[in-house]
Parts: structure tokens; sequence; C-alpha cells
């Protein structure tokens, strides 16, 4: 089939605005795509020649940023990443992702999903604030010690392992596969020491003892992130810490360059 | 909030199964034996010994055999056995928990839970009513 080839496909999409409507409806459009337009372009092309009403987001349309996170024919996908003609369907349906408030249309709220990022600090907690400030050195990091987070670092947030766990359907309280990724990531990264800063947050009723391993993050991630062992492997961190008292945090070498200078200054206020 | 603007997937979620992985059944299979195994033990503990008997006792060994040999494969992933060492994520991507020796723990969990299924139901059926 040559690129240029046009084939008509009927778009199914769920329409919504909850500020006016009671319920949602569906509304269908048909758009010529070719072998090479993704399920985000039609949107687009749905939007500037029929129906400007339409709310979608996006943002890099290259798999990067995870904005464009929708149910195509009922399953969480990138639109960016998922070309129409591959789906080898008539009918595209597209709705909002489950699992998170409706703005409009297939616009999502992330908002309470970011809220419960913050409890999990996702970020590397040091002590030796004299050496983050002022730094003689670099860290050593083995390709070993690498191996053990780059995989769950790869993240883009795009929230579509929240929307696919079976858990997070039933309870809105339960952090979700994306966030105890992200604190995993943190815990087996070598430079990090707050392992018993995060324990209240992921070691609770709705922490990472809800998951039930239905892998089914694992089954949508986009980036190849596995976030269903990146949950296995933190239980199996909380369980070496509860019998055998050994925490995941670990005391990382410095080696020393002499060539690193500068300063950084604390604003005001802060210490 | 209403619940369409909430749109959150309720119980109606663990029954969707099309297009996830084998886990995904294995999961909503482990919640539906529990559920029945709960069941089962209230009347059983109500009037104390009761058991369906024929057909009834096979579907309870469905159950029990189905819940126990799962659960078995749970304990051993969910504490991080099996399921593959972080690796970099290179695509096309192979996740360690759906691909490699924890796909072989569930071949090797149905195999176990096809026999034992058959030697309960002969239990059940043959032997025991004689």
């Amino acid at each position: 089939m040559s690129v240029d080839k046009e084939i008509e496909v009927r778009f199914k999409i769920f329409r919504f605005n909850p500020k006016i409507e009671f319920a949602p409806s569906w509304q269908e459009y048909k758009v010529k795509v070719n072998r090479s337009t993704t399920v985000l372009d039609a949107l687009l092309k749905i939007k500037e020649e029929q129906d400007p009403t339409l709310a979608i987001r996006y943002s890099c349309r290259q798999a990067v940023c995870g904005s464009c996170g929708m149910m195509i024919n009922d399953k969480q996908m990138l639109a960016c990443f998922t070309r129409v003609l591959e789906l080898g369907s008539d009918v595209i349906k597209v709705a909002p992702l489950k699992n998170y408030r409706i703005i409009k249309d297939l616009v999502t709220d992330f908002n309470e999903l970011f809220q419960k990022e913050k409890q999990v600090k996702p970020y590397i907690i040091r002590h030796d604030l004299e050496e983050l400030l002022s730094p003689t050195g670099t860290y050593k990091q083995t390709e070993d010690e690498l191996l053990r987070y780059i995989q769950f670092a790869d993240c883009i947030e795009c929230g579509m392992c929240n929307s696919a766990c079976p858990v997070s359907a039933t309870d809105p309280l339960y952090l979700g596969p994306m966030i105890l990724n992200r604190a995993y990531r943190f815990i087996s990264d070598p430079r990090d020491l707050g392992f018993e800063q995060r324990l209240k947050v992921i070691d609770s009723e709705h922490g990472c003892w809800r998951c039930h391993f239905a892998a089914s993050c694992s089954a949508v991630c986009p980036k190849g992130v596995d976030p269903a062992k990146a949950i296995q492997l933190l239980r199996r961190a909380l369980v070496k810490k509860a019998i055998l008292g050994i925490s995941s945090s670990k005391k990382v070498e410095l080696i020393p360059m002499e060539h690193i200078k500068g300063k950084l200054e604390l604003p005001r206020g802060w210490r | 909030m209403t619940i369409y603007e909430e749109n959150r997937e309720g119980v109606s979620g663990w029954f969707r199964l099309r297009r996830y992985s084998i886990e995904r059944v294995l999961y909503l299979m482990q919640r539906l034996s529990g559920i029945g195994i709960v069941i089962f033990a209230f009347v059983h503990l109500l009037y104390t010994g009761w058991h369906p008997g024929g057909w009834g006792d096979v579907i309870l060994g469905v159950l029990v055999t189905y819940h126990t040999l799962n659960g078995l494969r749970l304990v051993l992933t969910e504490h991080g056995f099996l399921i593959g060492k972080p690796i970099r994520a290179v695509y096309p991507y192979r996740k360690g928990t759906l691909y490699g020796s924890q796909r072989y723990l569930i071949m090797i969990v149905l195999a176990l839970f096809v026999i034992f299924v058959f030697i309960w139901s002969y239990v059940a059926l043959v032997i025991s009513t004689g």
C-alpha cells in the first residue's frame, strides 16, 4: 500500500462536558487516513476540519511527554504512538483514560495523581548538604548499580498504568503503579538515602501491599518501564527491611574531583 | 462530582480482560475463587461440616485448587522472584513480568491445576460415592 492511499475510517469519540452536561455521549466522525496517520493526527484533523469544540491534550507528538494517553478501542494507548490502520478496525473508539476525573471530552485531570506522587518524595534525598552546595567530587556508580533503577527512570508519567490497574479501579486512595514505580526508582538509586522517609506512605493500607499482580500496568506501558516489577521489588525491599533489618539506602562512595569548582547558594531563609 | 465525571471503572474493571495480559485473567479468577471459598466456608461453618457433594464437590475442588496454586505463584512473584532483574528498556521492550520465567511458572501452575482437579474429581465422583 502506498503511503498516499487514503482510507475512510469512522471515529467514535467520547464527548462530555461535566460543567453543563449530566451524562456523556458518543459522537461519530469520518476521517480519511493513510498509512502514517496516527490517532492524534486524526483527532487534530477532526478538530481542525469538522468540530473545533473537541478537547484533546497533547504536546510532543513523539511519545515523550505522556500527555495524550487515552482509551483507544478500550485499551490505554498513547494517541501519538498508535497508527490508525495498525489497529485493524473500521471503527476507532476513543475515550478519556479511565479512573481519572474528566475535565472535558478526552482531557483528564491528573492533579490527584501528582498530589499522591508528592507524598513519596520523587527526588534524591541526601543528608550531606555541605557537599551538595559546594561539590568536591562525584558519587561513584557502577554499571550494575545503574541497571538497578534505569528501567524505572524511563517513566514519562502518562498515567496509563494507573488507568489500567484493576485495583485503582476500585480504590481511589491506592497510590497506583506509576507512583510506586516512581518511589522504587529513587529507593533503588544508590545515591538516595530516603528509604525510611518514604516508608510511611508506601508501607500502608493503600500502598504497595494493595497490588494484586494483574500486571496490566506493564502490559500497557508504552516505554517498557515494567511498573509491576518495580512494585514487587519494592515489596521485596520492605520485607528485607522488616525481617532482616536491611535498609535499601546505601552508602555511596565519593570520588574527589579537583577540577570541580563553584558553590551554590541557598535562597535566603533556607537551612 | 457525578459518577460520569469521576469515570472510575469500579468492579466492572476486574472483568475488562480483553487486550491485557493473561495475568489479568488469573487475577480475576483468583478473586472470584476467593469469594466462592469464603461463601462455602461460611455455609460450611454454619451447618457444621456441610459440603455440596457430587458435582458441587468438583466445583469446590476447582476453586480451592486454583486459589492455592495461583496463590503460591503470587507468593513467589510478589516477593520479587522469577520476574527478572531490571534491565535497560530497549525497544522492542521485554518486560520481565510478562515474559520468561514468570510465564513458565504460569504454565506449571495451570498444568498442576488440571492434574489436581482431575484427581479431586475422581475422588469426589467415583471413590466417595462408591
